[in-house]
């Protein structure tokens, strides 16, 4: 399950920009994943909770943006957009590489901070 | 209280990206020049590592970073016996090592007194691809009897390394593994990637291998006290 090691970068993340920021808690994380970040999303969610446990990001709601990816065909070389079939459109081939759409990221965070 | 949004903008594996940086860094200062193989389960690493530090005997001094999914020590012990001065990372079911189980390890061995440090990464041809962990070379071991297919299906492993090594050659005449097949889908991921093959068992292509350490690391000299 890389899915824990990857809940664990974003949690730490977080964690320091709300930290830097001077923030006493963290209520939500955005993050962007992409279609062939080779995340999912599921698992992610899966180990959220528990890995905030006792620390600030505590009870913080953990929101996706999703964003589609691009895939190249290695046999004819053309570039199409993801989706359910993988399958280049144009030679029917299935030895394809993703192009666009492999990150995954912290968008922002939202923060409660002491003070007004 | 006031809340606020903060824009954060970094990639979720930053983190381990800097540690890595950090890594490569200290392995720099000391002068070890540093391999992590990866590998499918079964594809060979730990009898390259031994072969490798048999072959190299006398010309440079070897550490090594074992990791496995469970405390089993078996391949840590063959690589020790082999003359290597080892660490045996557990990762307690985790699939892949990270740069920060790298950095704990490290701390175990004497890198002023390695001239070579080999990580065996956990076998998996998946996540490990993704977690940098500060190591010169990123070396995958393919192996003849997993079939000639695996550069088209596990794309990202066979595009993120600078070595290829495929072992079990003399297995050839007895399993389907197209060198042809294999080499095209391995040319479209990355090209020109440096390749050794060779068998572990008969030895044939080792010694290229060998040469090629040889040429990438260097023997420190030795400190006069």
């Amino acid at each position: 399950m890389h899915e824990l090691s990857v809940v664990e970068g974003i949690r730490d993340l977080a964690l320091r920009n709300a930290r830097s920021a001077g923030a006493a808690r963290i209520l939500s994380v955005r993050v962007v994943i992409a279609e062939f970040s080779s995340y999912l999303e599921g698992a992610l969610a899966m180990f959220w909770d528990e890995v905030c446990g006792a620390t600030e990001a505590a009870g913080a709601r953990l929101d996706f943006v999703r964003i589609p990816g691009e895939l190249l065909c290695l046999n004819c070389s053309k570039s199409f957009a993801g989706g359910k079939d993988l399958r280049c459109p144009e030679c029917g081939s299935e030895w394809v590489k993703p192009i666009i759409g492999q990150e995954c990221y912290i968008e922002s965070i939202e923060v409660e901070t002491a003070g007004g | 209280m006031t809340v606020k949004t903060i824009q954060v903008s970094q990639n979720v594996l930053s983190a381990n990206r800097e540690i890595a940086e950090h890594n490569r860094a200290k392995l720099n200062a000391a002068g070890v020049v540093t391999l992590n193989l990866m590998a499918s389960p079964g594809a060979g690493k730990t009898s390259l590592i031994e072969r490798t530090i048999q072959g190299l005997e006398g010309r440079l001094r070897i550490g090594m970073i074992n990791s496995d999914t469970s405390p089993a020590a078996m391949d840590a012990e063959r690589a020790e016996r082999a003359g290597a001065v080892t660490v045996h990372l557990n990762t307690a079911g985790r699939c892949h090592l990270d740069a920060g189980m790298v950095r704990d390890a490290m701390d175990c061995l004497p890198l002023r007194d390695i001239d070579l440090l080999l990580i065996e990464n956990i076998g998996n041809l998946v996540c490990p691809a993704s977690w940098r962990l500060g190591s010169h070379w990123n070396v995958l071991i393919a192996s003849t009897p997993e079939g000639d297919d695996k550069p088209y299906k596990y794309p990202r492993m066979y595009s993120g390394v600078e070595a290829l090594v495929i072992n079990k050659t003399d297995l050839l005449p007895y399993v389907s593994f197209d060198l042809d097949h294999f080499t095209r889908g391995v040319e479209a991921l990355n090209q020109g990637l440096r390749t050794f093959p060779l068998s572990c068992r008969s030895g044939t292509g080792l010694d290229l291998w060998f040469d090629w350490i040889a040429s990438i690391a260097v023997r420190k000299a030795t400190m006069a006290l």
